[in-house]
């Protein structure tokens, strides 16, 4: 077992890949933000929302302007992640294809993965029967495809995983992340999420007392670059926010800030820093605690080197209680 | 500045196999080479490639000893009941939230590839109808078992929930263990589930995945898998504190290794290059170095291409010490069991470290000239070990590999 840790490896993040219906790259996302963009309004893709009035959907998103190549086929949630990890390389300064492959990792979060392939192939196994499922798209169906696709699209042979814990799925992805790049086990990992709107989801989620009256759904991903903080002021990266700590812990009646309070103890904190607000672009499930880090990131500008900000969030729609989590970024100047 | 890393032992196992319910099935089934494949009756299986599956059979849940209303989905029943089990096993039962004390702190890592499939096929059903269930569809949604676990048993550490095909039992076991190693838990429940359900059967069936004919791991004869549901769960905690509460540590987690081949969605890469990594890389994680290797619990799924790279990428990272270690699957006795696989297996590898006896590849076949390690194929065998590794793979290129130690 590895019998020693060091302490002394600040992982920062030297990137960022926003996709949200405020905005696309981390520009023109926190441009949006500034500018109050109005991220809300009616569902184009979709032919039935279920009753959703608004949703925060994608709308300048196309996949096409992003791929290396040609895809036969991409789910929803599988363009995504692509596009993200793309546009967090761009922002990183980096160029996958002169990185060591084995030196890049890849942590990716989804609360629902490719349901939009799900349903396609389960229609077809209820409708027609089990021979005239599709086995293509059952592939692309699989929660673990956004990573798996995106690992081929850039040659990702370092460590990967696919995280599912509903709404902290990210900050999953970047505790298991900020692990490995602490450890030495990667130069760079991208860590983040995404998350696609459907019709399936759209359904599951109307329920009458579920959600809050004002709960947008949305989609979106964002997926982020962590390398350790010497090796980006090497290469002379710019250094959008050191990750303090990712705290994952259960919320409770008694311990409603649980996650917080794991992140502080983690980061060594003895007062607990302000919690980022998120703003206004509909609820990303998987992909919302990326979101909000890439927002934060954009918000830290108003504090002084050394301040600390956290993005809380928790795994289910209509609990407060259970699986929570908090990250604590630093801003670095 | 570094910091010391606590060292992990596996305190508690339970299991949900088609070999029975509980880790005593399963282990003592497996030794005796017992087979728990059967015909699929949970739902007509006309169209599929094999009507066999590892369905568990004979059991029943009961939501009340969960302090449930209703029964979860059929998966997480599976979970619940191994991780009673694992618990129990771990004489924890009372001690994970102590009245009036503070207790440990428990985090939980689990892994899934389908979720809540039976509750997806019902919502499904609804769907086409124009009847979508939301009540359904939060049953299938992937963070509920977790949810469950935490809300039933008073977990209140950090929570995890991996997807990474048919290596996420394993990864979760990787990922607990250094939950503990740095101190961030206590105690964690790592594990595994799924069930069967005809979209993913359809889906596996159709890739050709599965045979029309048997599961012969390593064989010459091999045309296929056959999957099967279930659900393992294991108790890892701090051997430093496993020691104060004086009970039995199975083995240690030494070190633990994921990635992807970055190759193919379902093919497997040349020469098992993605499986060699992630068996180098927990053997670097465990400070080992190959040749100290003396098992290994191996995917073994029976596929034509599968077997091969497995096989291809042992003899790449130990090179001709390869041939001094046993190699098994245990696919043949239990069906590939999805989500839940690597953590059956880690409670199987463990339980073989415990033990110093490996169990056979049951139903091997004919032999492959391509497959030529000891596969243990006339029956379990006694074996002095100190190291055994266990590897997993899956759909979408993941792999995950975990090395456990013996305790003196």
């Amino acid at each position: 077992m590895r019998s020693a840790l060091s302490e002394n490896q600040r992982v920062v993040i030297s990137g960022a890949g926003p996709i949200a219906s405020v905005g696309i790259g981390r520009k023109d996302f926190l441009k949006g933000l500034r500018e109050g963009r109005v991220g809300i309004g009616a569902c184009e893709r979709l032919t039935d929302t279920a009753g959703f009035a608004e949703v925060a959907e994608c709308w300048d998103f196309a996949v096409e302007d992003y791929l290396i190549s040609k895809k036969t086929y991409l789910d929803r949630c599988s363009e995504l992640a692509l596009a993200a990890c793309a546009l967090a390389f761009a922002d990183a300064g980096l160029v996958w294809s002169e990185l060591d492959g084995d030196r890049i990792g890849l942590c990716l979060g989804t609360a629902y993965g490719c349901l939009e392939a799900l349903t396609n192939h389960s229609a077809r196994v209820q409708t027609k029967g089990l021979r005239f499922g599709s086995p293509m798209i059952f592939t692309h169906a699989m929660a673990n495809s956004p990573t798996a696709l995106a690992a081929i699209e850039y040659g990702i042979h370092g460590p990967a995983g696919t995280f599912c814990a509903g709404s902290i799925s990210a900050a999953c992805a970047l505790e298991f992340a900020f692990r490995r790049v602490r450890a030495g086990d990667a130069d760079y990992v991208l860590a983040g999420g995404c998350e696609a709107l459907s019709v399936a989801l759209l359904s599951g989620l109307a329920g009458p007392d579920k959600l809050e009256p004002d709960f947008v759904p949305g989609e979106g991903g964002c997926i982020l670059m962590l390398e350790r903080m010497d090796t980006a002021a090497a290469r002379g990266a710019e250094i959008l926010a050191e990750v303090a700590s990712v705290g994952l812990a259960v919320a409770t009646e008694a311990k409603p800030d649980a996650a917080l309070d794991a992140a502080c103890r983690q980061a060594g904190l003895t007062d607990k820093p302000p919690v980022f607000a998120a703003p206004a672009y509909g609820h990303t499930f998987g992909a919302s605690m990326a979101l909000g880090i890439c927002a934060a990131i954009g918000g830290l500008d108003s504090y002084a080197s050394g301040d600390c900000v956290a993005v809380m969030g928790r795994s289910s729609l209509s609990d407060i209680h259970g699986p929570a989590a908090a990250i604590i970024i630093r801003r670095v100047t | 500045m570094e910091s010391t890393l606590n060292r992990v032992a596996i305190t508690g196992l339970g299991a949900v196999s088609p070999l029975g319910v509980g880790t005593n099935a399963l282990w003592e089934g497996l030794l005796a080479g017992r087979r728990g494949l059967s015909k699929l009756t949970k739902f007509d299986p006309t169209g599929l490639r094999n009507e066999k599956a590892g369905q568990v059979n004979d059991w029943r849940f009961d939501p009340a000893q969960f302090s449930l209303t209703q029964p979860p989905d059929e998966a997480t029943q599976f979970l619940l009941t191994a991780a009673a089990e694992a618990i129990a096993d771990a004489g924890l039962e009372d001690r994970l939230c102590p009245a009036g004390e503070p207790g440990p702190n428990v985090g939980a890592v689990l892994a899934t590839n389908f979720g809540g499939s039976s509750s997806w096929e019902s919502y499904m059903s609804g769907l086409l109808a124009a009847q979508p269930s939301p009540t359904t569809f939060e049953q299938f949604s992937f963070d509920k078992a977790l949810a469950t676990v935490c809300a039933t048993f008073a977990i209140g550490g950090p929570c995890s929930q991996l997807s990474m095909a048919c290596a996420s039992g394993t990864a979760a076991i990787g990922y607990g263990a250094e939950l503990i190693q740095s101190g961030q838990a206590d105690v964690v429940l790592v594990g595994g589930y799924d069930s069967l359900a005809p979209s993913i059967l359809s889906g596996l069936s159709l890739l050709r995945t599965i045979t029309d004919d048997d599961l012969y791991p390593f064989s010459a004869n091999r045309s296929g898998t056959i999957f099967g549901e279930g659900s393992g769960v294991l108790v890892l905690e701090s051997l430093e504190r496993a020691r104060k509460r004086d009970v039995r540590c199975y083995c240690e987690v030494l070190g633990s290794w994921q990635n992807n081949n970055a190759y193919h969605l379902t093919a497997p890469d040349a020469g098992g290059a993605g499986m060699a990594r992630v068996l180098r890389g927990a053997l670097q994680a465990a400070e080992l170095s190959p040749d100290e290797l003396d098992h290994i619990n191996a995917h073994g799924t029976g596929t034509e291409y599968h077997d091969v790279a497995e096989t291809e990428a042992i003899k790449a990272v130990l090179g001709p010490a390869a041939y001094d270690i046993t190699v098994v699957s245990i696919k043949g006795a239990i069906s590939h069991l999805m989500g839940a696989a690597g953590a059956i297996e880690g409670i199987v590898t463990a339980l073989s470290v415990f033990d110093q006896i490996v169990p056979p590849t049951t139903n091997y076949g004919e032999p492959d000239p391509a497959c030529d390690l000891d596969y243990v194929t006339a029956g379990a065998r006694e074996q002095r070990m100190e190291y055994a590794g266990t590897i997993s793979a899956g759909i979408g290129g993941d792999n995950a590999c975990v090395v456990l130690g013996r305790i003196d």
